[in-house]
């Protein structure tokens, strides 16, 4: 009887204590944020004695690659979840011992959330990709490592000293430096060596060619050459439907992400409620002279003659690249988009997208990021001395052109090969590496090549950079022997409609459609809490709307819902958004000024 | 001696307390603890600054939700839609306990049995999943869709999930369907409960089949019913926001945006927790108001209320 009471009370006891350390694992919170308190102090310590480290260290420290290291990399730019498999594992596993442990915000299906509870949690990550301003934030508030004095010791980070420290020069005082820009190059501020142009009308060749390759003054004859095609066409050769348009709203933020990337086609660029244009002039994306008006009303239009996918609105990503990977989709914009279809066997046979211009555009675009594309590279605050050597080490052989040719090319003797002149080619399986499955030989890792690819989906170095060991770009498409294999019959016969251009910045260049401007990488204000929300409520009714108006009955209806979501959003206080972000792009406009 | 006993007393009390501690602990952590985060609505909290470092604003963004008549007519849909599904979900909260009734009524055990578990599976079916089987069902080039072309009935595809119309009833379907089978359980099991005396006695005085159940099986289950309507009532507002969330798209939101959807839409999009939080507390009190309400009814009608 007794011990039956003794060992109830013990059961009691023992419930009691496993409720309270239920409590205790959420007190171990709080010593988390504490290691970012103590490197903010460390940080600003380290501006003073930084320069006397430059002037000891000569070399990267030693670093021991016995153990394996998981990094956890917090990536704004990944597509992918979970650890990096396949070929580019390989590389790292061999190369570093290092798996990387990639954080999708992308992908885990609520980015600010996911961002929120991570800074909130002190640890974002070993390595962060954030954008400008949030990294910014994160600096702030002590979440990201301090690598002036370290930095220097890396010879391939240092082949971009310049932007590097451009950028760290706005961050808190000036003195530090937290992140590492993306996509720079050295080929100077103001140049601009890509073919092609970010977002521009493109449709395949044959269909084009088909129907005569004829004029289009301006985004009316656009649409007569889509509806023809899609009645000369009405499914792809596999017998699904087809489509000329297809949306999906998953990348929508302010506004919906796919009008926004056209209105470039008119000179203006989206940026949250405002648009910029190439003269640097501001008016509110609200404005019905603006081209998101006019994009918004061009798809309506699209949709009032039956060439919107239906399911646009309701589709995601991964559904509507299926689409664009069969041919089920007739226009693209992207410079990227045509990645989806075209192969240089394709390109023999007509069966290719190109650019077709209409004569009444002026195309927004920037100007190659020299100083960096808008996101950064940073190192967690909470990493140990020893593994932010390793991290580092990783990150200088990132820039290293070793590295950039993984990054942006593949695996030499696999996607690329040195040809007989000593001169890099692309092979039959590089071209089509991303249009079909392409599998990896068992000693590089097997599997096949999208799958094992570079995850991370952002680079330090740009492809237009160009490789010191060979001096042409890193990425293939500019390489001689890629130029020479891309002649066929569809660039030909495009060079011939389009007055002898040899490609279509040329094309837009001499017409007068085309006046890049500066590329301008700076780190920008952050959202207060109350422009925030403003920001969020008006998105949301800016989308609703949009979407709605592309799929409206008529005209009045869609005039009706623009109204309606002017009144709307202004009483959730749009002008303050539109104060704010006016003021926000300032800087950028004064740059971009400075600049030309 | 006497002091021996009264210790002993005093011992036996606090053996007794220390019974009924977990449970305490368990009340105060998850029910009284979580209101400590109250005080967020009094901040401009916004990660990753730590909270420590937050500005106290007072009440600017309970004004806020309210400060001007378009944000006004916001709130004004989110409480239709809100009170609009739950009321359809309390208004037909008698059709689990009739279908209990009716499943009852099948004489072929093996039958009932394959009823029930058909009718139980969605119930243990994800939102996002039943989404996903929605999509594949409704879409453009859908099975619906196909078959109604095929049949030549529709010439262009209808977009089911992008109509505006009778987004409330077509919701309260998806959830009936989900539920019904499920809900049944607690009525099938209160039906087994009934006095088989009281069936037999029916069947010597010749009552027929539909008589025993409406004058025997559904007055029985009505007490057992009036409880779990009670339980609905102080979840009115908490209508769950997974099924709305998965289900929501440009087209339908203004009708589809309930209360917790409407919390998780503000806060989780722009990390407007501060006023997320404010918006929960006004929702907890509108609760509370209802469930005093429901109590003064039941005190007004039965005589006894449940407080």
């Amino acid at each position: 009887m007794r011990k039956k009471r003794i060992m109830s009370l013990v059961l009691v006891a023992a419930m009691a204590m496993s409720l309270l350390a239920g409590c205790g694992s959420a007190d171990t919170a709080a010593p988390a944020a504490a290691p970012a308190d103590n490197s903010a102090a460390t940080a600003s310590d380290s501006g003073d004695t930084a320069e006397t480290e430059v002037a000891a260290a000569t070399a990267a420290p030693a670093v021991n690659h016995d153990e394996e290291l998981t990094i956890e990399i917090y990536d704004v730019a990944a597509n992918y979840q979970g650890l990096q498999a396949g070929w580019y594992g390989k590389v790292l596993k061999d190369k570093f011992n290092i798996v990387l442990n990639i954080i999708a915000p992308q992908v885990s299906g609520d980015a600010a959330s996911l961002y929120q509870t991570r800074t909130a949690s002190g640890n974002l990550g070993d390595i962060v990709i954030l954008d400008n301003a949030d990294l910014a934030e994160c600096a702030d508030v002590g979440l990201i490592a301090d690598l002036s004095g370290e930095i220097q010791n890396y010879p391939n980070l240092m082949r971009y000293e310049e932007q590097i420290m451009a950028f760290n020069k706005g961050l808190g005082d000036g003195t530090h430096v937290y992140a590492i820009p993306t996509e720079m190059n050295t080929n100077g501020p103001t140049a601009y060596v890509e073919d092609s142009v970010y977002s521009c009308p493109r449709m395949a060749w044959d269909y084009y060619q088909e129907l005569g390759a004829p004029k289009m003054a301006n985004t009316d004859d656009l649409l007569n050459v889509l509806k023809q095609m899609m009645e000369a066409h009405p499914t792809n050769e596999a017998g699904d439907k087809a489509y000329a348009i297809s949306l999906w709203p998953d990348w929508d933020g302010t506004s919906i992400e796919t009008v926004n990337q056209i209105t470039k086609w008119y000179g203006q660029e989206v940026n949250g409620s405002i648009l910029i244009d190439t003269e640097s002039n501001i008016m509110p994306l609200t404005d019905k002279n603006g081209a998101y008006y006019r994009m918004l009303k061009f798809f309506f239009q699209a949709n009032q003659m039956g060439l919107v996918d239906p399911d646009s609105a309701t589709q995601d990503w991964t559904a509507a690249c299926d689409k664009m990977q069969n041919k089920r989709v007739y226009l693209f914009w992207y410079n990227w988009q045509r990645g989806f279809w075209n192969t240089p066997a394709r390109s023999a046979e007509r069966n290719f997208y190109v650019a077709t211009p209409l004569d009444d555009m002026n195309v927004f675009q920037a100007s190659d990021t020299y100083y960096g594309s808008g996101r950064v590279w940073g190192v967690g605050s909470q990493v140990s001395d020893e593994n932010r050597a390793r991290i580092l080490e990783f990150l200088d052989w990132l820039a290293s052109p070793e590295s950039c040719m993984y990054q942006h090319d593949g695996i030499e003797g696999v996607t690329y090969v040195k040809n007989a002149d000593g001169k890099y080619e692309v092979t039959e399986d590089g071209f089509n590496r991303f249009s079909s499955e392409v599998l990896i030989p068992e000693e590089f890792g097997g599997g096949n090549f999208q799958d094992g690819n570079n995850q991370v989906n952002q680079w330090i170095v740009a492809g237009v950079d160009t490789n010191p060991e060979t001096g042409e770009s890193y990425s293939s498409d500019y390489w001689a022997t890629t130029i020479a294999v891309n002649q066929t019959v569809t660039t030909k016969e495009w060079s011939e409609r389009f007055e002898g251009a040899e490609n279509e910045v040329e094309y837009l260049k001499n017409k007068g459609m085309l006046n890049p401007v500066a590329s301008i990488n700076i780190s920008l204000v952050n959202d207060t809490t109350d422009i925030s929300l403003i920001r969020n409520q008006c998105g949301d009714i800016i989308c609703d709307s949009s979407w709605k108006m592309i799929f409206a009955s008529d005209e009045a209806q869609f005039d009706q819902m623009w109204d309606d979501m002017c009144t709307q959003i202004e009483g959730f206080g749009w002008d303050q958004l539109v104060e704010f972000d006016t003021q926000k792009y300032q800087p950028v406009l004064d740059a971009r000024k400075a600049a030309n | 001696m006497n002091n021996n006993t009264a210790a002993r007393k005093k011992w036996n009390s606090f053996k007794l307390f220390l019974y009924i501690l977990p449970f305490i602990v368990l009340v105060l952590l998850f029910s009284y603890y979580p209101l400590y985060g109250w005080l967020y609505a009094f901040y401009d909290y916004r990660p990753p600054k730590p909270f420590s470092e937050a500005e106290f604003v007072g009440l600017k963004w309970f004004k806020s939700l309210v400060e001007n008549p378009i944000k006004i007519a916001q709130i004004v849909q989110v409480m239709k839609n809100t009170f609009a599904m739950s009321g359809l979900t309390l208004g037909t909260s008698w059709l689990p306990m009739l279908f209990a009734v009716f499943l009852n009524e099948i004489r072929s055990v093996k039958f009932r049995k394959f009823i029930q578990t058909v009718t139980t599976l969605p119930n243990f079916i994800s939102w996002v999943l039943v989404y996903s089987i929605a999509f594949s069902l409704f879409n453009s080039t859908g099975m619906m869709n196909s078959l109604l072309q095929g049949i030549g009935v529709i010439d262009t595809p209808i977009l089911f999930l992008q109509t505006t119309e009778h987004v409330w009833f077509k919701q309260w379907l998806w959830l009936t369907w989900k539920n019904l089978g499920w809900a049944a359980i607690m009525y099938i099991a209160a039906i087994s409960s009934i006095d088989e005396e009281l069936y037999e006695a029916a069947r010597v005085d010749g009552a027929t089949r539909m008589q025993i159940i409406w004058h025997i099986t559904i007055p029985s289950l009505l007490p057992t019913y009036f409880v779990l309507l009670m339980l609905n009532i102080a979840n009115f507002l908490s209508n769950g926001m997974e099924q709305y969330y998965v289900f929501q798209n440009a087209f339908n939101k203004d009708w589809i945006q309930v209360l917790d959807l409407y919390v998780y839409n503000l806060a989780m999009g722009s990390g407007s927790y501060s006023v997320s939080v404010a918006l929960s507390m006004l929702k907890s009190v509108v609760s509370l108001v209802l469930l005093l309400v429901a109590n003064g009814f039941s005190k007004l009608v039965r005589g006894e209320s449940f407080i």
